[in-house]
């Protein structure tokens, strides 16, 4: 009998890698569908060459690293698919490529690629194309409308409900059409419904945290209460600010990524409050309509921080427990 | 194969402040000057003669007069009398283009500060002959005034597509280059392509010197 | 969902077959049994000390932590404890060495609960076995005989929680093979030299318990208990802090071997890397981060771990099981925990050399 020597414990559970990643990828399909239904084929035109460019990128960096491919992973698919998710329908195919290679060839490799990359390569990506061209990012098609696959957009251009809370006007829309997406919009992040439905399925799986999420929710709301962008209007001010923009798309797939939030959960949780204060003052103060993937960057740099000074007063707590339980015996 | 070491050793001591000890790539020094100073070709022209009439000069003053001033006045005088010698070079520098001091901001007269100056005259300038002092500072200005002229050509043609003020042919311009997060980006990324090639040169070597050895010479 | 607000993994359990099936004996021919010497007679005017002294003739050895029994008994009645606790708590998969005998052995084991809480002078006892035991063919009584089940709950690592809760002076622990064995040591004057074994596995053909003599070779029980398929690894222990074998034939039985696990297949070297995902902090039992301690100790950066309390990990093996990336997390920890002391060794000799000059 040829018996090998491992290390205890001797059973596994049944994830790995490929499963966690695949799990953030079916979340993701969804959103993709809901995409093609309300804008037709080009977004599904766009994802796909996103999660080539992506993964292509990320493979020949791996191989200039001199590292060996065992088996293939998917985290340079679910970037590829995240950065089309969050712009609009009508950008053209070289914004998303400039997006996709800034991702993977400055945020995520050069950091040490999977698992030590300081920063989330999807917002920074997005952050790039959105310092470069605000003007082509931030104008949306409305739903329904025919986009071509290829060539010149000739639809016509306006502006989404972020927009319109900035310059201090109220957008009226339906309440079942802000639900259910029907308004002006990033491509992924307008689907409110399915977004919710996605994080609940990552919180059953264990890939999101559920407690980080309300923390980060619940700062939001109290935001939008104490200072309501609609003036007199607090609830509606509130349900604007949740709907509009690319706020639940961050808590699904932003605050939960795993090599860039902190471990523990009671950092988690502190750190989704100080990025959902964060997320609001930008949105307020900021320069652009939309400021969360500056807020998520921000914090990304706080979040060893945040975890080292939870560490010490976690173990400084569980040291004086100790010790009066050993005073007790 | 003894002698390519000795040649490589003996290129790197000789270019000591351009290739092997770069004072921006390798020694982090007048790193704000290096990100902003380069969004255009003819700031870093301006900025490399800056460089070269600051440090020259001062390296020179440094190793003959620097021993005689009382140490917590050195520094002072050294940085008054490069801004001294940058007001005189600002008239040289104003023919470049009429708006040249506007772009370049608040980075003309932070180079009276540069810390290549001060580190080096610090370090090096006093224990050494005058000539070897006036030598070390053109090395160094010459390996700033590459990386700086360098980088200011590549995020000119790509953040405004133009070179010295006229247009170039691009495939793609991108105007954010321009802003400061992309000159620390790229800083980064050329600092680790110059590691690279130097890792890359010593493990050339050392392969090549094992294989010698192990041919048996 | 009820340990949704817990740390700690449920696993799954798979007693069955082997805690079902009929415990069975398994003795070497060439050790017969050994007899003790002492005086017949009525056991119930039998002194505490003349019953220590019993248990210390029978060399029976505590299950649990390997400790003679004796000693235990001695130091519980020196302490004056309240309350004995009988361990038949088996949180790892696959082991049912202590449960399989306390449910078919029920009078030896109640016999020697009582014996014992004579000896340490107990007001009560009870009996613990782990709750979150499911799928299995037996249902777990309210009591035995006259003394209460107490149900261990919670997520794995349960032994080491009993432990904590049971860890003051008023109570004693003492594992549920031993109290079997004293029994028997007293009234039946039989000495120690067998020990209850679980084997299992994916490879085994009957998996079942079996009281074996102490000493024989892993290879012997493995061929008595059949092998369907070529096992790949053995595993001696229980199954998430056992070691791994390679050579069955030399491997002895001891008491405190409390299974014998063979698996089928190996692990496939995937050369994961760590992605960050945090679930090692999340399901740690002792609230440390395995990440961090892992991190550190890989760059032997142990400056890094003073505030992360390295010596108090107890080696459950839950980051290892959860990690997703296949790492070996609480080896290197174990490994990480040496390698602190003599670091801090190290600190200490240079603070006092350089004092000294």
């Amino acid at each position: 009998m040829k018996l090998t020597h491992r290390f205890p414990p001797h059973i596994r559970s049944r994830e790995n890698n490929v499963t966690v990643m695949g799990d953030a990828v079916l979340a993701l399909l969804p959103l993709y569908f809901m995409a093609c239904f309300f804008y037709g084929p080009r977004a599904a035109a766009l994802g796909i060459l996103s999660v080539l460019v992506c993964f292509v990128s990320d493979l020949l960096c791996q191989k200039l690293a001199g590292r060996k491919i065992g088996v293939i992973d998917l985290s340079p698919v679910v970037t590829g698919l995240i950065i089309p998710l969050l712009l609009p329908a009508s950008i053209p195919y070289s914004i998303v490529v400039v997006a996709d290679l800034f991702a993977i060839l400055v945020i995520k490799q050069p950091f040490g690629g999977l698992g030590q990359n300081i920063f989330n390569p999807a917002a920074g990506g997005l952050a790039f194309v959105t310092i470069t061209w605000p003007n082509l990012v931030f104008r949306y098609t409305a739903p329904f409308e025919k986009l071509p696959l290829f060539g010149e957009i000739t639809a016509r251009l306006v502006a989404s409900p972020a927009y319109q809370l900035k310059m201090g006007g109220i957008p009226y829309r339906d309440f079942t059409d802000m639900l259910f997406g029907n308004f002006p919009g990033p491509m992924g992040a307008t689907n409110i419904l399915v977004l919710a439905t996605c994080l609940i399925f990552l919180v059953v799986r264990k890939s999101a945290n559920g407690k980080a999420a309300l923390a980060f929710l619940g700062t939001v709301t109290v935001f939008a209460f104490v200072f309501p962008r609609i003036d007199g209007a607090r609830l509606q001010s509130v349900f604007y600010e949740l709907c509009s923009g690319i706020l639940l798309f961050g808590v699904v797939f932003f605050l939960n990524d795993p090599a860039t939030s902190p471990k523990r959960e009671a950092s988690k949780i502190i750190y989704a409050a100080i990025a959902g204060a964060v997320t609001m003052l930008y949105r307020y103060f900021g320069g652009f309509e939309e400021g969360m993937v500056f807020a998520i960057l921000l914090m990304n740099a706080f979040a060893w921080g945040i975890d080292m000074c939870c560490e010490q007063w976690i173990s400084r707590e569980r040291r004086k427990r100790l010790e009066k339980k050993s005073e007790k015996l | 194969m003894k002698k390519s070491l000795k040649n490589y050793r003996e290129a790197m001591s000789r270019t000591r402040g351009i290739f092997a000890q770069n004072p921006v790539l390798i020694g982090g020094l007048a790193l704000p000057i290096a990100i902003m100073g380069t969004t255009s070709l003819m700031n870093a022209v301006a900025l490399s003669i800056a460089a070269f009439a600051t440090i020259v000069p001062l390296m020179l003053v440094a190793s003959t007069a620097g021993k005689y001033i009382p140490l917590n006045l050195r520094r002072t005088c050294y940085v008054l009398l490069a801004a001294a010698i940058l007001c005189g070079v600002s008239y040289p520098i104003g023919k470049i283009s009429p708006g040249i001091f506007d772009s370049l901001g608040i980075y003309y007269s932070l180079m009276a500060v540069n810390t290549i100056l001060l580190y080096r005259t610090e370090t090096y300038a006093h224990h050494a002959s005058p000539l070897a002092a006036v030598v070390d500072g053109l090395r160094n200005s010459l390996g700033f005034s590459l990386v700086i002229c360098v980088m200011a050509i590549l995020r000119e043609v790509v953040g405004k597509g133009t070179l010295w003020g006229r247009p170039v042919q691009t495939a793609i311009v991108l105007p954010s280059v321009l802003l400061p997060f992309f000159g620390f980006i790229f800083l980064g990324m050329c600092c680790a392509g110059a590691k690279g090639l130097s890792h890359l040169m010593k493990s050339r070597l050392i392969r090549d010197k094992l294989r010698g050895n192990m041919q048996g010479e | 969902m009820i340990h949704y607000f817990s740390k700690g993994i449920v696993l799954e359990q798979n007693k069955e077959p082997a805690l079902s099936r009929e415990l069975a004996e398994f003795l070497d021919p060439s050790m017969p049994p050994k007899y003790r010497t002492g005086e017949t007679g009525d056991i119930s005017s039998v002194g505490p000390e003349k019953l220590i002294a019993i248990a210390k003739e029978a060399g029976i050895v505590d299950e649990t932590d390997g400790q003679p029994l004796f000693e235990k008994l001695e130091k519980a009645r020196y302490n004056k404890v309240q309350t004995l606790v009988a361990d038949a708590i088996d949180d790892e998969p696959y082991i049912s060495s202590q449960l399989c005998p306390s449910f078919q052995l029920t009078d030896q084991l109640i016999g020697g609960v009582e014996l014992a809480q004579k000896i340490i002078g107990a007001q009560k006892s009870c009996i613990a076995i782990y709750r979150d035991i499911y799928g299995v063919g037996i249902k777990i009584p309210e009591k035995l005989g006259e003394i209460p089940i107490e149900r261990i709950s919670g997520t794995y690592p349960a032994e080491y929680r009993s432990k904590t809760i049971y860890q003051s002076r008023s109570t004693a622990v003492i594992g549920s093979c031993a109290l079997i064995h004293l029994y028997r040591a007293v009234y039946e004057k039989r000495c120690q030299t067998t020990c209850f074994v679980t084997v299992a596995g994916d490879c085994v053909a009957t998996p079942q318990n079996l009281e074996a003599s102490i000493g024989m070779t892993v290879q012997q029980l493995l061929d008595h208990c059949g092998l369907s398929f070529e096992p790949k690894r053995v595993v001696v222990g229980g199954s998430m802090t056992g070691y791994a074998i390679t050579d069955t034939k030399s491997t002895k039985i001891t008491p405190m071997t409390r299974g014998i696990v063979a698996f089928r297949e190996d692990f496939d070297e995937m050369n994961y890397t760590c992605i960050g995902c945090g679930r090692c902090a999340q399901v740690c039992p002792e609230g440390l981060s395995p990440y961090y301690i892992y991190k550190f100790v890989t760059a032997r950066r142990y400056a890094m771990l003073r505030n992360f309390d390295i010596n108090l990990c107890i080696g459950c093996g839950t980051c290892s099981y959860i990690c997703p990336a296949k790492l070996d997390i609480s080896s290197v920890i174990m490994r990480g925990k040496q390698e602190y002391e003599n670091y801090l060794q190290d600190q200490l000799r240079r603070r006092q050399k350089d004092s000294a000059q």
